[in-house]
């Protein structure tokens, strides 16, 4: 199970990870407190309260630059390995969040998050399904786009590819639909949040629902609000988050039944040497990273970690508020490694029928989540 | 399976392969919790002593009441 050639490919990573601690560094102890100080059209710290830029954004921006100027389009071979630990670091970020939770909690936002989310995932599906065929879009190209707008963007694309016989032209396409409307998301959606005055609480729900790739829920999550704490937007988004990604293995099933159900029709046979069950799927395609998601809700549950600081109850620990603040180190390693994972000429690759159905669905997923959530406001669950 | 036929025109794309250090999703998934282990006993064992006797888990019902986005205590600042 456990990788042993990772150790060995680990040394050759520390160069892009040197540059990946060192942007984080120099954006957090200089450059933000700069901006928070900067005077600017008369207003001091205009950059943090009027364009709300922190550390998340600024280190997304400074992986960006680092790929598409700095680099001229692709990361250099000696950083690279380094770069490819920032989906580690979020993973690990990820599980390390369920100290912001109790099981109780869990349980009370997890059911409002599993009937909007397996709502719009439902919905999304069946709306690309639909598109594909208004489109006449390759049913395999269909069935992946499917996927990776109702879940979680790269991983369902790929966890989705074997299954309905994809080509990775497929999936490329599919990821750079996909990233190219979650990077405008993830950079507009503070924006909103704050003009629209919403709560940590609803702009959570609202991108956990609405934004279609992890990576981009969590940075949108935090540049709303970098606090990392019970209620605040990371929380409440990771959690709907959470429950997305756990519903790959089910609507990878449900997309196969399609795929095989129709192919089988055209061909006129019953072939089943393609489907598999939903219970090989789920051990397949499980995120298991959840598993240690849950164990880090339930040691917080039993208090392993001390007191947590929630409202009305005994200050946080010492343990519970360093865990926190490794935390938003964690996620700020992992956000600058997203950033230079943004290619723009990758992202030239969508065109066509493909990026329609995308943008539709995309922009349909994103406005209604918002409405949505906005109408149901009052019925939503505070942690 | 037809997977394993299939390996050379699917598996996700050229991209998403880069991603990662590890041999897959799920070593990657490993690997993170792992690492959170790691970092969770490094925590425990550098604050180990500077807890107040505390008074357990947080109750249900006080966690269902805190409301989003306040929390009495400061939360680790976004700075260092």
């Amino acid at each position: 199970m456990i990788d042993v050639d990772f150790f060995k490919k680990l040394p050759r990573a520390l160069p892009g990870l040197a540059l990946i601690v060192a942007t984080m560094v120099v954006i957090r102890y200089w450059v933000e407190p700069w901006m928070n100080d900067a005077v600017l059209f008369g207003q001091k710290g205009w950059f943090v309260k009027v364009v709300h830029l922190n550390y998340i954004l600024l280190g997304i921006l400074a992986g960006l630059i680092y790929r598409n100027v700095l680099f001229g389009g692709k990361i250099p071979a000696v950083l690279e390995d380094g770069f490819k630990l920032s989906r580690l670091f979020i993973k690990t970020g990820i599980i390390l969040l369920g100290s912001l939770y109790t099981v109780q909690a869990i349980v009370q936002l997890g059911i409002m998050a599993v009937l909007l989310i397996g709502g719009f995932v439902i919905l999304t599906i069946t709306l690309v399904l639909w598109l594909g065929r208004v489109f006449g879009l390759d049913r395999s190209m269909t069935g992946v786009l499917a996927n990776a707008l109702s879940i979680c963007g790269v991983s369902a694309a790929v966890a989705t590819s074997p299954a309905v016989e994809a080509k990775a032209s497929h999936v490329a396409y599919s990821i750079a639909t996909i990233l190219g409307f979650g990077i405008l998301t993830m950079f507009i959606s503070p924006f909103i949040g704050h003009a629209l005055d919403l709560t940590d609480l609803q702009y959570g729900a609202w991108i956990g629902t609405g934004i279609l790739n992890s990576g981009q829920v969590l940075a949108a999550a935090l540049a709303f609000n970098p606090q990392v704490a019970p209620g605040t937007a990371v929380s409440i988004a990771e959690i709907w988050n959470i429950m997305r990604v756990i519903s790959i293995p089910f609507a990878v099933f449900a997309v196969t039944l399609w795929y095989w159900s129709g192919k089988s029709a055209e061909k006129g046979d019953s072939t089943t040497a393609q489907r598999k069950g939903l219970g090989s799927l789920l051990v397949e395609k499980f995120p298991v990273f959840v598993i240690g998601f849950i164990a880090m809700v339930v040691l917080t549950s039993l208090g392993a970690f001390g007191d947590v600081g929630i409202k009305g109850g005994p200050p946080a620990s010492e343990t519970i508020k360093m865990l926190r603040l490794w935390m938003t180190w964690i996620f700020g390693f992992g956000l600058v490694g997203l950033g230079a994972y943004i290619d723009f000429k990758e992202l030239a690759q969508a065109g066509g029928a493909p990026l329609k159905v995308g943008l539709i669905v995309g922009i349909t997923k994103y406005v209604l989540a918002l409405l949505v959530v906005l109408l149901i406001r009052d019925y939503l669950v505070a942690i | 399976m037809a997977d394993s036929q299939q390996d050379d025109k699917n598996q996700g794309s050229p991209s998403e392969n880069k991603m990662t250090l590890f041999r897959d999703d799920r070593s990657e998934d490993i690997g993170a919790i792992l690492l959170a282990a790691v970092v969770i006993v490094t925590i425990v064992v550098l604050t180990m002593g500077k807890n107040p006797s505390s008074s357990n888990a947080p109750s249900p019902s006080s966690s269902a009441a805190t409301s989003a986005g306040s929390v009495e205590n400061p939360p680790a600042s976004s700075r260092p």
